[in-house]
Formats: C-alpha cells, structure tokens, sequence
C-alpha cells in the first residue's frame, strides 16, 4: 500500500501550494493527479489575483475585505474572507520571491489593473497569463523539493475509518490497476465543476472530482446553487475572454452600440461585480439588443501596443475561433458557465468537518466568495487555502498516530470498476452527460424559475437513476482507459449538478449568481445562511440549512454598483 | 455539417506489439476542431480512442499529436485547413516518444529534461532582504516573457531532428526554459546554468527552426541562440566545439569577409587536435579527390592562420566588414 | 494547414513583382561555399541563367550573409553585414538579390525583415554603414533561384524550354531548412507541404518522390558537434527517400549538398547504403533544358550522378 503522511488530490495552483507548504516544513506529502501538474486547468486563468499590495493606488486588506464581501452579497463568512484579504500581500511577496514573472511598473513593483467590483486596482497580473505562470511557478517548487506526483492516477474515492480521513483510493490510468493511498491528511485541491453546462470555459478536466468524491463519502456541499456565469465568453466554444479586458479599459456594446453597463452599474460599469454584468447582457440579448446572440466586447481604443503587451493570449484565442482581430474589430461574446462559487464545506483552514480531510481552492466552499465570487479572488484562494490547509494538516498529523485504512474502500470501488467494465451493453456515459449538460444549461442558467429548476431536479433524477443502474463502458483496456475515467467524472458530474439544482430550487430568493425571476429580491431575513447538501443513498441531495453566515465588521446591505 | 474520416494510429502497449490504423467517420459542423472531432469519435462511435487533452484553448499543453505528418496541438487546428482530398486527416501519436495508447504517449523523457536543470528560481540573495517584491524593471521582465508563455505541450520536441537521432540533447523546450533563468535578473546560478545546459548538448542544435512550429510564439530556436550568444558573451565551456566553431566562423568573416571552409573546419576542431583532425581527415580527402577542395587550398586553410593571415583571398572592400564587425564590438 | 502566425508574424512578401523581373537583371549573391568547395553550383547557375535569358549581376564585394552561426556570437553582425549587401545592390539600381543557397536566403530574409520592420535596427545599420559611406533605403526583395524559376520565369515555360526530359527520374527534393522555415521570415510557400521542387522535377519531366524527410534537417550545421549526430541525420532522410523509390536527390542549398553528398559513405554502418547523388538545383534544371552535362560540374561530386544518369540514358 502506498503510504504518506499528506496526500493532495489535484495538482493545480491550490493542490501545488499545499504540497510545496507540506515538503517545506519537512512533511511527507505527495499530489495524486489525474493529469500532469502543468496541465491542470488553473493554467488557463487569464487576468490577475488580487492583494492589496498598494503598489497602484493606496490599499488595505480591509477594503479588500469589503469589496469582497459585497461581491459575494454578503453570503461570504466575513472572519474568512478577512483572513483571506489579510494573507494576501504575504502571500504575492512569496510567490514573486520564489520568481513568479508579474508584469511590472516603471519603477519595477508587481503591476496591479482594475478589476470587475474593486474599489481600487488590486489585481497583480502577468499580461492575460497569470494562471500559466503562477502554475509554472509552483510546480518549479515541486521540482525544487522533490515532491512526489503521482502522475495520472484518478482519485475515485475518499476512505474514512472510525470518522477520521484515512486517505483514498485511485485509479492508475497507466496500467489499469486501483491502489490504495493510506494518509493522515487528504486534501482535496481538484478544482470546479464547468461540464455540467453545454457551454462552460472550464476544460474538460473540471468534472467536479474532489466534490464528488467528498459528497459520497458523506461530507457536505456548500451553496452549490452558486454557479458563476462569467460575463465574457466566446460562443464558438465557451473559451474565456479575461475581465482584464474590461480592466484595461475595454467596452461592452450593445447591437445599438451603446455601453449598456451604465444602465445597471451607473457606477462601475463594465467593472462591476460578474453577476451583475452577466444578467446585464443576457437582458439585453434576451430583449433583441444583442448581435446573433452575443454584445460586443470592443478593445480597439486600447490600441495594438497595449493589446499585445497586455492582452496577447485573448487576442489570438478570439482570433482562432472567431477569426476577428480585437485590434481592429469587437468581439462577440455571452455569458458562460466559469466558477463553482459553491463546493466541499471547510472552515476558515480548510478543514472539513472530517478530521484529516480538507479541502482547498474552487472544489472547496470556505466561503470566501459567498453568492458570487470576485475576479481575482479565485486565483487567490488556491495559494492561501492551499497553504493554510497545509498549515492546519502538518499539525493535525503530528497529533495522530499511524494510519492504517480498512480495505473496504478498496473493495467498494473494485467492486464498481468491475460493474462499469463488465456491462457489454446499455448507456454510455457520454450520452448521459449531454442529457445533464442540456437541462443544466436550459434550467440553471442565469435567470432560474420554479417550473426550470423543478424540471431540472426531475431530469437530473432520471440521469442520475440511468447512470446508476446502465452506465456501460466500450474500451475493456487497461492501459490508459479514458473512457472509464470519463464515466466516474459523469458520475461526479450528476451528484454535484444535483446539489446545484436542487438547491437552487428551494432558496427562494434572489443572491449574487443566483436570479430567481419568481424570487427576483434578496431576502436577508429568510435566507443569510449557507445551504448544506448531503448524498442520500439514492444519490438525490438533503438540504440542510443549520449554518449560518459569520459577520463581523460589513452588515448586509444594498447592492448596488 | 462536414463528413470526415479520422484515419487513425491505434495501439496498446499491454496487448499490442504492433500498431493498426482505425478508419473512423465522424460527422461535426465545418469549423470543427481536429480535437472536437477526436472527442466526437470516441463519444458516438469507439470509446476506446485515447488521446490526452483538457483545456482545449491551448494553454493546458497536452493534445499535441501528428497531424497528417505535422505535429501541433489538435485544439488549435481547424479540420477544414487539415483535411486532405479524399477527406480524410490522419492523426497520430507525437514523433519522438514512445508511443503508449494511441496517441498517448510515454512523456518522462522530456520532463527529465527539465529537472535536469534545476528549474526554479535560486536567487542571488536572501528572500528576507526583501520586504517586499524584488524591484525588477519591466524591459527586464519582458525578456522573460516569450518562455513565459510555454505550455510544455512538447511539439518542438517532438518535431526536433536532433532529438530524433540523439535522445541525450536536451531539445528546444528545456533550453528554452534554461533561457527563462540565465536571463532572470534575480537568479544567481547564471554560470552554473549555462554550463548546465551547455553539457545537456546546447551546442547540438542544428538551428534548423523545426521548433517554429511552437503554438505559443516561444520561438524556442531563438531562444537557443541566445543562450548561445550568453554562453559566448560569458565565455562558458569556451574549449568546446560549439564556441570554437561560431567563434572560428565570425573571425573568418571579419577577416576575409567570407567564411573560410577549411580554416573554420580546423579552428572548430582544434589547430593541435590530431585525433580530431584525423576523423575528419578522410571526407576532405575524399573532396580533394574530387577537386572540391584543393591541397592548396587545404594548405593555405591550416598554414596561413598560424601566422595572422587570412586563409583565402578577402572580398574587394574588406575593411569594411572588419568596421562592422568593430563598431558592433563583435569579440573576435 | 492553418498557419499559426499571426497579423503581425508574416513574412515580407516574396512573391512580388521587382524591377529586375521586368529587366531581366537581377543581383546575384552566390554564398560562401558556391564560391569554395561547390563552385560547380556557381558555374552551373551562370549557365542556366544564360540559358534563361537573365542577367545574374554578382554582388563581388558582398561579404557572406552570416551564415546563421553569426548569430550565436552577436545579435547584430549578421543584420548589417547583409545591410551592406543590399546597400551594394541599391548602389547599382537593383531591387533584387537572387541567392542560390537555403541558408543564406533564410538568413538574408531575416536580416532584411527586421531591418525593414525595425526603425532602430534600420538606424543602428546605417549609422555603420555611413562610415564607409553607404546606405541601405530598404528597397531590395530577396529570393531563391528556385522561387525566381516558378514566379519570374514559370512552370508552363520552364516547361516549353525543357530539350532534355528527364525520362521519369525519380528525384526526392530536398529543400534545406532555411529556405522553408520560419514561415514568418520566407512564406514563400508552407513550410510543413513544400511543393516547389517537386513541380520542378515535374516540369523538366522527372517524378518526384514525396517522403517526410524531403523538410528535414540534413545537420549540416553541427557536423563538427558530436560524432555521428549529423551522419545520423543525413543517413535517416536518405534512408527514408530510398525506401520511397528515389534515385537521385535534387537540393537548392549546398551546405545540404555537402552533407548528402559526404554523408552517405558513413551513415551506411547504421542506416543500410543508400548512394543517392544529389543535384545542385541549376545543375539539374540545367542539364534539362540542355546545357552539356560536362560543363555542369558532376564529376566533382563524390557520390557521382553520371551513373544513374548514364542507366536512365540521360548520358551516354
């Protein structure tokens, strides 16, 4: 049985920060990924990561805070989110030591740009790459301290024994064989859920893992409802345009060529919070303003040195799929499936209410981002959630003792992995997750009602019983079997899209990402809780409302940008 | 809609020793991706495709593959501008690696590539002499940039030459990288790195620009030469071929205004460097046999630079070529 | 194949119409080697372009382009010592300088793209320049025989002017690097599916052998590196060629000539013999459109194409 003290599932920016904080303090910590570190799907965050580093405009981690808070329309648990804002100037400095490539001002400090719901610019950035460098950064610490990757083996299911985390069980893609990981502490660093929409920027790799994994073994999910529709997409195929854009100064036009952002944010415009943007433009392509479906996003007045100083990447990924220069022409784009504002319940130190089980970066929901999450943010709570997890797990290990996990875990998922492989007929996972993706996307999108959600949690529930009782896998092979591993990412995809709809049904008000057209105010006095999800046995979700919303210094209030 | 026949490498290491081809038709709207058609086929035809991709939008570095004989990442290419006469893309593992499942192949080679270059920052000081950032100018940190933007999807690899012939080179990817840290102005290894690199085979590169092929504008073979031009500039492994020759090379240029054949053949190997001199001796025999070369030649190539004189005629108005060469302060 | 250039990444253009197209006088820069140890392509192409009806006006005191190894000792030398180049052709009313080796066409491109693209790099090469009282205004094209023979002169009357086919010879092309790649510095045609040799192998009545190593790199460069490196590289793409029916190689570069043509002797131990002689370009185009075959310099090759020829009764 293959043995360490930490294991970190997932090998992105939350997974590689918490390893690299373990292998430092001298702990015996290993990442097990289904993919190679570099090419987890935090390379392909665009625009910056926020800390009130000051280097623009003065700055405090506590207006971080604030804003923070009123992006998440003050469902964030404000003691989290302060410990957040307040850790991340550390947090820039270390990366930047350890040779992250930041963009830099003339007099050579990190350079920080505007973005979407900041009172001031906070967010540090590497032109439109600032995942892909902070992701090479990292995993050139692992390189430096030797970290142990298990490299292509898909984690199918957390073990627990006597209620403590004993570590997992995963699938080793190479040669077909399911091993046991026995670990003191399990963190889960696996990133968000995008598949579960049609169109979503998220790759094919974010299929909701961790969640899954954590859901089944009893752990809640928290404020799944929460799904964050980025409000600049491309229609060809979903790939992210950064709010960078706006913060460099870009417009969002309408087909009368007006920017319409200041009918909703007469404030902030372009810059405001992502849900609000993203109803925005669904309004006005909903009401007949929009061009085939999409508003403009026009950078022409940025002029071509700036756009391929700053913005190089969006440029050639706009020019690729649309065949349109943004030097010289607007780019349509539409509101897109991007973030799991919800995810694995943790405290403040990513701790689940598992001992030894923790949760760090998009699979997990601290919360930091409450009801919609800011830009910037996200990038953020991977290194401080992945390095306070960390923090928590090496103390936590040394007051335990040896681990030995039982081997029913082991079992139960040979035990399915035989099932998925035997069946030679019935219903390929493809075909269900296109059913999951089509009423998701149909039901759960940005303007959510009654009668949708209800017809989601019901065709969802039929997914959910084809998947259990049909699922069947073509390829018999035991080397590299990407159709198997495609089958228990659908089976993660279905419990978490549950969660997601379910809960979206019964909050019945309107809050950051979520926009009930039947429940269109937000309801303070009702709803300033969290909503908890637990696995029931058929796989439908029990919704559990008993915590609530921590606050300490920013009272709910409007929320206007 | 566009019908199209994949026509594809299929192999399993476990149960196969030889690879078969799958004729797979897929049918996907025009603008389609050769990925999305690769995903189509496996999720409505033959779920046992296995090929490696996530992001699909080129920053995830793990689709490259061959593509009718060219390798590139299959998410950045369009069926439309692949697709062949009879209406067909062929799609195969990358070349250079071994191939594992269809076109997943095994990839330790060239990640072993670059641990063997101890890549990550080993700064000139200590981190806690900086309370905050290190101060790095903005042109210095734009130097950096260009491999900024790898995403290790192993294409210039794949397509190297020298690689195919010579698997102890470091390739294009790994130098490329070496390049990110001898140019980072808060490394202290500079030396060490480039005497690193320059044992890895550095001087191998054919600088042939197969590697231009790199999706992400790296220009790895730029790249290259300037850590050739660092190695030059800090007179690393100076004895070594690589040095010798581009330094041979310029000063018969400076000297004569063309580039002496037989002079830069010697000066490259070694004036004194019998041994050397003897593995080379048969090919220019050979040559003068054909009179490609002739003995005077070949006298007045090795005699003439002992004594300070060019080793061939120079070009009518040399002195200008030796004002180029010194106004730029070319050190030869 | 979609090009991954962008806007900005393109070549300069190649394709179009000089001055010298109309008046038949072209500049002329034979390269170092053409001059040395493959004065048989000099000659040769001297021949051909009599044969042409154009004027091939030598650049005699051109230095060589730099010959990309330059390059690795200093990032300016190469750009304005071919500076000076063009500013000799301009000297003499010409806006085209016709090369007749891959590496220098690669490289001549390069240097005159950034100087054309680069206000600062222009200055800083005029700025030498005026020390011995030249200037380069920036007016001259750079192209390959091989692209002058398809654009200037034409398949069709190529074709017309052929007295000697070439009874279906089965010729590999190979290109040599630097006339192909990068795309952005020649984008004369793609770089990953060449095709201009082989519709000159066609034109002049040859067959030309398609096979993956026909863009490869013949290794040339790094001869002198590591033992067997580049007899590797010759001895592959020969290998390859054979195996797909070739009988003789046709190359615009000769550097690659050296290494075909040397290489073969020794890259047999591992790669299994292979013997393929190996055509300068005018030399072949030459002998087809009747220049005499003993005037064209192959008996100085050292794997002799007299024999294939003499079996295919294209001598006697």
């Amino acid at each position: 049985m293959i043995k360490h003290d930490v294991v970190v599932i997932g090998g992105g920016l939350a997974g590689m920060r918490a390893a690299v904080e373990a292998a430092e303090a001298g702990a015996d910590v290993a990442i097990v990924s289904k993919m190679h570190p570099v090419r987890s799907h935090s390379g392909a965050a665009q625009g910056g990561i926020n800390a009130a580093l000051g280097n623009r405009e003065e700055d405090t981690p506590e207006a971080h805070a604030f804003d923070t808070i009123k992006g998440s329309d003050y469902l964030g648990d404000q003691d989290a989110v302060e410990a957040m804002c307040e850790d991340a100037p550390h947090q820039l400095i270390w990366l930047e030591h350890r040779g992250c490539i930041f963009s830099r001002m003339p007099d050579g400090r990190i350079a920080q740009r505007p973005f979407g719901g900041a009172g001031t610019p906070r967010t540090c950035y590497s032109a439109d790459v600032t995942g892909l460098v902070i992701l090479h950064t990292l995993w050139e610490q692992l390189e430096r301290f030797g970290v142990k990757v298990y490299e292509e083996y898909f984690c199918t299911a957390l073990a627990i024994d006597n209620g403590i985390g004993t570590g997992v069980v995963a699938y080793n893609m190479r040669n077909g064989e399911l091993e046991q990981i026995a670990a003191k502490a399990t963190i889960f660093a696996t990133g968000g859920a995008g598949r579960m929409y049609l169109k979503t920027t998220n790759g094919y790799a974010s299929t909701a893992d961790g969640m899954g994994i954590a859901y089944k073994a009893g752990i809640p999910l928290m404020d799944m409802e929460f799904m964050q529709f980025h409000p600049t997409t491309l229609k060809e195929n979903g790939v992210l345009m950064t709010e960078g854009a706006r913060g460099e100064g870009a417009y969002l036009l309408n087909a009368q060529g007006e920017r319409f952002m200041f009918k909703y944010a007469p404030n902030k415009g372009e810059l405001a919070s992502r849900d609000v943007v993203s109803r925005a433009e669904w309004t006005e392509i909903l009401e007949g303003r929009g061009v085939d479906g999409c508003v403009l996003l026009d950078m022409r007045h940025l002029g071509r040195e700036k756009i391929l100083e700053r913005l190089p990447q969006i440029r050639e990924l706009a020019l690729d799929a649309t065949g349109k220069d943004a030097v010289n022409e607007p780019i349509p784009i539409l509101p897109g499936a991007h973030y799991t504002m919800g995810g694995i319940e943790t405290d403040k130190w990513g701790a689940t209410r598992v001992p030894g089980v923790y949760a760090a970066g998009e699979c997990a929901c601290v919360s930091v981002h409450g009801a919609n999450r800011l830009g910037g943010n996200s990038l953020l709570e991977t290194i401080v959630f992945g390095s306070r997890s960390a923090k928590h797990a090496i103390d936590y290990i040394k007051k335990i003792g040896d681990v030995v996990p039982s081997d029913k875990t082991l079992r139960a998922e040979q035990e399915r992995v035989r099932t998925l492989l035997g069946r030679s007929g019935g219903t390929r996972a493809p075909k269900l997750r296109h059913a999951m993706n089509e009423t998701m996307s149909a039901n759960t999108f940005i303007f959510r009602d009654e009668q949708g959600l209800s017809k989601a949690v019901q065709d969802l529930d039929r997914v959910r019983k084809e998947f259990d009782s049909n699922v069947y896998v073509m390829d018999k092979s035991k080397t590299f079997n990407t159709d198997l591993v495609s089958a228990f990412e659908t089976d993660f995809l279905i419990d978490v899209a549950q969660a997601l709809a379910k809960g979206a049904l019964e909050r019945k008000e309107s809050r950051g990402a979520q926009a009930r057209t039947d429940f269109p105010e937000r309801d303070d006095a009702n709803w300033m809780k969290h909503t908890l999800a637990w696995r029931q046995a058929d796989g439908s979700p029990r919704l559990d409302y008993s915590r609530g919303v921590t606050i300490t210094k920013f009272q709910p209030e409007v929320r206007s940008y | 809609m566009a019908k199209i026949k994949l026509d594809l490498f299929r192999f399993d290491e476990a149960v196969d020793t030889v690879p078969h081809r799958d004729l797979v038709e897929v049918e996907v709207p025009e603008t389609t991706t050769v990925l999305d058609a690769l995903e189509w086929a496996k999720a409505e035809v033959d779920g046992s495709i296995s090929f490696r991709r996530s992001c699909r939008s080129a920053i995830c570095g793990s689709c490259s593959m061959n593509i009718n004989g060219i390798t590139g990442l299959a998410c950045k290419t369009n069926c439309k501008d692949v697709i062949k006469a009879d209406g067909s893309i062929s799609v195969d593992p990358m070349p250079n690696f071994q191939p594992m499942k269809d076109m997943v192949v095994h990839m330790d080679p060239f990640w072993d590539k670059y641990s063997r270059l101890k890549p990550y920052l080993q700064p000139k000081d200590a981190d806690t002499d900086h309370a905050t950032e290190r101060r790095v100018s903005p042109e210095d940190m734009k130097k950096l940039v260009a491999v900024a933007n790898c995403v290790m999807c192993a294409t210039c690899y794949a397509l190297c030459p020298v690689v195919s012939v010579d698997p102890a080179f470091a390739g294009p990817a790994a130098i490329a990288y070496a390049y990110r840290f001898i140019e980072d102005v808060r490394d202290g290894q500079r030396g060490e790195r480039i005497a690193q690199i320059s044992e890895d085979y550095l001087w191998l590169c054919a600088h042939c620009y197969a590697c231009s092929y790199c999706p992400k504008h790296v220009d790895p073979n730029d790249r290259i030469i300037d850590v050739k031009r660092a190695a030059i500039s800090d007179k690393v492994m100076m004895g070594e071929r690589g040095p010798r020759h581009a330094l041979t090379v310029s000063k018969t240029i400076k000297q004569t205004g063309m580039l002496a054949e037989t002079e830069v053949v010697l000066g490259t190997v070694g004036r004194f460097n019998v041994i050397a001199q003897i593995k080379v001796l048969p090919l220019a025999l050979r040559l003068m046999s054909r009179g490609k070369l002739t003995p005077f030649e070949m006298a007045t190539g090795g005699t003439a630079p002992m004594l300070g004189l060019p080793s061939i005629k120079p070009i009518p108005k040399v002195d200008e070529v030796r004002t180029i060469f010194e106004s730029l302060e070319v050190p030869v | 194949m979609s090009s991954t250039l962008l806007p900005e990444e393109q070549a300069l253009d190649s394709h179009k119409a000089t001055r010298s197209r109309d008046s038949k006088r072209y500049g002329f820069f034979p390269g170092c080697v053409a001059k040395e140890s493959c004065k048989e392509l000099f000659n040769s192409t001297m021949l051909l372009a009599e044969k042409l009806g154009i004027e091939l006006i030598e650049l005699t005191a051109a230095s060589c382009c730099g010959a990309s190894v330059v390059n690795d000792v200093n990032r300016d030398v190469a750009r304005v010592l071919n500076a000076r180049t063009y500013a000799q052709a301009e000297a003499l009313g010409l806006d085209d300088v016709i090369t007749i080796c891959s590496t220098c066409t690669g490289h001549m491109r390069a240097a005159n793209k950034e100087l054309l693209e680069n206000e600062e790099q222009m200055d800083q090469a005029n700025a030498i320049l005026g020390k011995f009282g030249a200037k380069y205004a920036g007016t001259v094209t750079v192209r390959h025989l091989l692209w002058l023979l398809i654009d200037d002169i034409g398949l069709d009357n190529l074709r017309a002017m052929v007295v000697r086919p070439l009874n279906g010879l089965k010729v590999a092309p190979f290109y040599g690097c630097h006339i192909i790649r990068p795309e952005s510095v020649n984008g004369w045609e793609s770089a990953r599916n060449p095709h201009s040799l082989e519709d000159i192998i066609e034109a002049i009545g040859g067959e030309a052998i398609d096979y993956a190593g026909k863009t490869r790199c013949c290794g040339f460069h790094i001869q002198l590196e590591k033992d067997n490196v580049a007899t590797d590289m010759v001895g592959q793409n020969m290998r390859m060629a054979k195996d797909h029916g070739a009988e003789a190689v046709l190359t615009p570069c000769p550097l690659c000539h050296l290494a075909l043509d040397g290489y073969q002797q020794d890259s047999a131990a591992r790669w299994g013999r292979t013997d393929l002689p190996t055509f300068h370009l005018p030399q072949l185009v030459g002998y087809a459109l009747g220049i005499p075959a003993d005037l064209l310099g192959l008996q100085k090759h050292l794997i002799d194409p007299r024999t294939i020829m003499v079996e295919r009764e294209l001598i006697s």
